[in-house]
């Protein structure tokens, strides 16, 4: 296991000492390979949930998100803004709901984004997970370079989502670093909305050690090609204890 | 050029031998072939009220505005052309006969989101020949038509839903019944005076089924209440004969304004969205036995918002589970109002939706930045754009060639664009200078600097146009002054003997001598500071609605004679007209001479005249205490006392005057209904009617150099009337002589490029001043 600071650059360093790779590589080594270097298999089929203490700056506005989620589906995401919270994305196992920025009350999502929502319970903590009894299909899509650093490219393709009652397959590309074997960037087409055909990346750096997980404390978000926001972690826990009733959706209607 | 001289002199010839002594010229004689330009600008459009379209042809589509008519689309939305331009231009109402949908179109006129800054219809309207030729029906005092339903088989049974004035009691409203095709018209339920009817539907499957929500409300210039006991849903079984309350499951106590719906594809289902008292209760509400049982779904913020701007539901032709309400940005469900999600990006502020009847992923949008279409079910959005519904509330010019416009808007921040340009004004030559509601935009007399602000004065901005610099420098409180009130519509003026001088105005004058960098009161409150009328943080009725929208009892018109710059009119929202002729050290309270108008009457605009300076002119305007006629008086003594100069020749009140600089008889007046001009000072006012529809002008200017009319009007954009010069020579002298050779300036040979815009096909391209000698 290398214990790395700066992932970057270590990839950088390993691109140039190294062209040399597997020509016999499937995606099952690559993903025991990645289980193994982060944590084990074992040790994250065990985890309960995860607590993630990150922030952002929009604008000159620094952003407070803990994210929390909990391996039976219960998450939330509370953004801290001025002094504000405002929980999104909560689900208490029934209802996925947020708090409208504007009335500061809670909202039930539509109904088909809950739907869509349920298919990503056995995500937790990572959808490769016995992806096959999942009903996935991963496979090795080519190689490629991200950032300067040379990336196995795995396909995978999960339940699928539903769009305006419409079936639209549901497909990530995972970058895998070749060196270290943990994704530095995943790309996923935008399936609804007005941006519907956009791909989404996320990036993926600074994995650093928790309790004997790798987690990467450095995030970017945002569209390939284009601008990334980034999000840094400043704490993850695990198994957190968490107050159940803050899931539980408090409207009426 | 010698078209307009020729026609001129046709009108001098033949009316000098019909009139012995005075020789009065009205009308098209008097314009000959002047002739009005839009120039826009439509990328950012304006509000729409209503949506309509055509039964069988999915080609055809209506759209009403809120200050810019009616237009029709025969290309499935993609463009649209404006077909009511001979009437009040707010509409509340767009119908199709739905036997003769080609032909029979009906117009309600009267925006119907209430607003402060609403304009105001006056009536019916009817056209048998596709919009070509319109005839009133009635509801000439209903001010707001709010819903047209036909009888499906027997088109002669029509109702009407009058929302009615939204200012003052009033009798016309409620719900309306004809049986002879809208000749003469029952009033089948009334509540009382300030009572409306929000909405009357009729069951598509059964035509003697209708519904009818009927909305307690009243807007006063400081205060909106929405809601009241007599606010309720009704139900008809007999066409109309008799009216029953449905509300069992709507809670107790008093309501507001309540949207309501029928799905098309099945009777039995309604949805219902209701401002109530207990704040847990309002939301959305669904029926599925026609009316007998209510129950509550969906509480989202979306759907409760503002009940008297966003109140309209329209359910899927053919889904009755697919369910959109208006609202900040639109929200659709698809599972029957039990969940929504919000529509695809759009200026906010939804009003209407129309789905296509066979194809529901075709589906079209009105907001306050205009019509919107989409192809996939309301998630992706594409606005309209050629529809010219700009709202200004202020324009203003400056002296570069082809000369600027400046201007803000309603809800659409704040712009300037070349009153010319090659191949047109298009959208590529408008440039934003300001967000939010924008109002008056003030370019510096020698610098390339202007002004702009946002509602209520909350940011005033200098603006560096050559680095694209911004300066927040509005005036903020200071000790010994009593918090700042300013008018949504702040007012600003510059001087024109001081170029660094900006004034603005809270209840007081406020000066700066350096561009707002820092600023001095130079006034003790010239408001009445009535405290009765500063209660807005209750205002709004069942849903307080504390926007800033009714702040009163501030300064609304300041004016720095173009001759003396110590001599500083003021006019106030409460009613008040105040002049220092030292520079703000004194003020003379000139209010109680002003004859034949009513105290308190909103003070809209004082024009500093260039031909004295004692002399200005007040326009007063009392609209929103019910009073719709104009006012506007002529001073020449500093305000010690007022002649009246209109006329019963203008028909609707009257917000702005703009003097000629040469001729002092020859004044422009800018009414809710067009413009009007008079060439003897006041005596008689003739609307001007080529290519100037009735649209509400809320400013004017006279550019110095080019003699070019710039209206900034509330719905149709920038209209400029091109070189107003020859009126200027319409003397009685002229008029009596046989043949007046008028005086032309030499004409000018335009170098400007003619390669043209970049404007797609379906662009609006505003057009170019003519460069005919």
């Amino acid at each position: 296991m290398m214990k790395k600071k700066n992932l970057l650059f270590a990839i950088l360093f390993a691109l140039m000492s190294t062209a040399a790779y597997g020509q016999d590589i499937t995606v099952d080594k690559i993903l025991d390979n990645y289980f193994e270097n982060t944590g084990g298999r074992e040790n994250f089929k065990a985890l309960k949930g995860l607590r993630m203490n990150a922030k952002m700056n929009q604008g000159g506005m620094e952003i407070a998100i803990e994210i929390l989620n909990l391996s039976d589906g219960r998450q939330y995401q509370k953004i801290s803004l001025q002094g504000n919270d405002f929980m999104q994305g909560v689900y208490d196992g029934e209802s996925h709901w947020s708090v409208n920025f504007q009335s500061l009350t809670p909202e039930k999502s539509d109904a088909e984004a809950t739907e869509n929502f349920k298919t990503t319970l056995n995500d937790f903590p990572d959808p490769f997970l016995d992806y096959k009894k999942k009903g996935y299909t991963v496979e090795l899509a080519g190689e490629e370079t991200i950032d300067g650093a040379e990336t196995y490219k795995v396909k995978i393709t999960m339940e699928p989502t539903k769009v305006d009652g419409k079936e639209v397959e549901t497909v990530s590309f995972y970058y895998f670093d070749k060196e270290a074997f943990v994704p530095i960037a995943v790309d996923t087409e935008v399936q609804a909305g007005p941006q519907a055909g956009v791909i989404q990346r996320i990036t993926q750096s600074d994995y650093q050690e928790v309790n004997g997980f790798f987690f990467p404390f450095s995030l970017g978000q945002g569209v390939k090609g284009g601008a990334m926001q980034a999000i840094t972690i400043e704490s993850i826990e695990i198994n957190p204890t968490v107050d159940a009733s803050v899931f539980v959706f408090p409207g009426g209607k | 050029m010698k078209r307009i001289l020729t026609l001129l002199m046709c009108g001098v010839v033949s009316m000098a031998s019909a009139q012995q002594n005075e020789i009065v010229l009205k009308g098209k004689q008097l314009y000959g072939d002047m002739r009005a330009r839009h120039i826009g600008p439509a990328l950012m459009s304006g509000r729409v009220i209503d949506l309509e379209g055509h039964p069988t042809n999915d080609r055809i589509l209506y759209v009403g505005s809120a200050g810019g008519g009616v237009w029709k689309s025969a290309n499935g939305g993609a463009s649209f052309q404006p077909i009511f331009d001979d009437h009040a231009q707010s509409i509340g109402k767009v119908k199709l006969d739905p036997k003769d949908p080609d032909n029979t179109i009906w117009v309600g006129t009267g925006e119907i989101w209430t607003r402060n800054s609403v304009s105001v219809g006056d009536g019916l309207y009817k056209s048998s020949d596709g919009g070509v030729n319109w005839e009133k029906k009635g509801f000439e005092n209903s001010e707001r038509i709010a819903s047209i339903e036909i009888h499906p088989e027997n088109t002669n049974t029509m109702y009407v839903g009058v929302l009615g004035a939204l200012w003052n009691d009033n009798e016309e409203r409620g719900v309306f019944k004809s049986e002879d095709g809208g000749e003469t018209w029952d009033n089948i339920l009334y509540i009382d005076g300030t009572t409306g009817c929000s909405d009357v539907i009729m069951d598509p499957n059964n035509p003697d089924i209708l519904y009818a929500s009927m909305w307690e409300f009243r807007r006063t210039g400081w205060s909106f209440n929405s809601g009241g006991n007599n606010s309720a849903l009704y139900k008809s079984t007999d066409a109309g004969k008799t009216w029953n309350k449905i509300h069992n499951g709507f809670p107790e106590g008093k309501l507001g304004r309540i949207a309501i719906a029928v799905a098309p594809s099945n009777s039995n289902i309604l949805y219902s969205v209701l401002e109530t008292e207990d704040e847990k209760k309002r939301g959305l509400y669904k029926s599925l036995d026609a009316g007998q049982n209510w129950e509550l779904l969906n509480s989202d913020f979306g759907l409760v918002v503002r009940p008297f701007y966003f109140s309209r539901i329209v359910v899927d032709p053919q889904n009755p589970d697919v369910v959109a309400k208006g609202g900040l940005f639109g929200s659709i469900s698809r599972d029957g109002g039990k969940t929504f999600r919000n529509l695809g990006f759009m200026h906010a502020d939804i009003h209407d939706f129309y789905f296509d009847k066979k194809n529901s992923d075709r589906m079209y949008v009105g907001t306050d930045g205009g019509a919107y279409r989409s192809l996939d079910g309301g998630t992706s959005m594409e606005r309209v754009a050629n529809l010219p519904i700009s709202q200004f509330y202020q324009i203003s010019l400056d002296n570069e060639e082809p000369y600027n416009v400046y201007g803000g808007l309603q809800d659409n921040g704040s712009w300037y664009g070349p009153s010319s340009s090659p191949g047109g004004v298009e959208a590529r030559d408008w440039n934003v200078v300001g967000v939010g509601d924008g109002f008056r935009v003030l370019r510096h007399p020698t610098k390339k600097i202007l002004y702009s602000e946002m509602q209520g004065a909350a940011n005033v901005w200098r603006y560096d146009m050559e680095r694209l610099s911004t300066k927040t420098v509005q005036p903020l409180q200071v000790k010994g002054y009593d918090k700042l009130r300013f008018n949504w519509n702040a007012p600003m003026a510059i001087s024109e003997k001081q170029p660094d001088r900006f004034y603005m105005g809270s209840q007081y004058l406020h000066r700066s001598e350096d561009m707002g960098a820092t600023w001095e009161i130079i006034s003790p409150d010239l408001t009445t500071n009535d405290k009765s009328k500063q209660n807005q943080s209750e205002s709004g009725g069942l849903s307080v609605d504390n926007s800033g929208a009714e702040n009163h009892c501030t300064i609304f018109t300041i004016a720095e004679s173009p001759l003396n710059e110590d001599v500083i009119w003021v006019g106030t929202d409460d009613g008040n007209i105040q002049v220092t002729k030292d520079g703000g050290k004194s003020w003379s309270n000139v209010t109680t001479n002003l004859t034949g108008v009513p105290a308190n009457t909103w003070v809209y605009h004082i024009e500093a005249s260039v031909h004295g300076e004692g002399t200005a002119y007040a326009v007063l305007e009392g609209h929103t205490s019910g009073d719709k006629n104009p006012y506007t008086l002529k001073t020449t003594d500093y305000g010690q006392t007022w002649k009246s100069i209109v006329t019963d020749d203008i028909y609707g009140f009257a917000r702005n005057i703009q003097e000629d600089y040469e001729n002092e008889d020859l004044l422009f007046l800018g009414t809710e209904f067009g413009l009007y001009i008079t060439i003897d000072g006041g005596k008689n006012w003739s609307r001007f009617e080529n290519n100037m529809p009735p649209v509400a002008v809320h400013f004017i200017d006279l550019h110095k150099k080019t003699n070019d009319l710039v209206l900034g009007t509330h719905g149709r954009g920038v209209i400029i009337i091109d070189d107003i010069s020859p009126l200027r020579q319409l003397t009685q002298e002229a008029l009596a002589a046989d043949v007046h050779f008028f005086e032309t300036a030499p004409a000018i040979i335009s170098e400007q490029s003619t390669f043209g815009g970049t404007a797609s096909e379906m662009e609006f391209v505003g057009g170019n001043k003519s460069n005919d000698a």
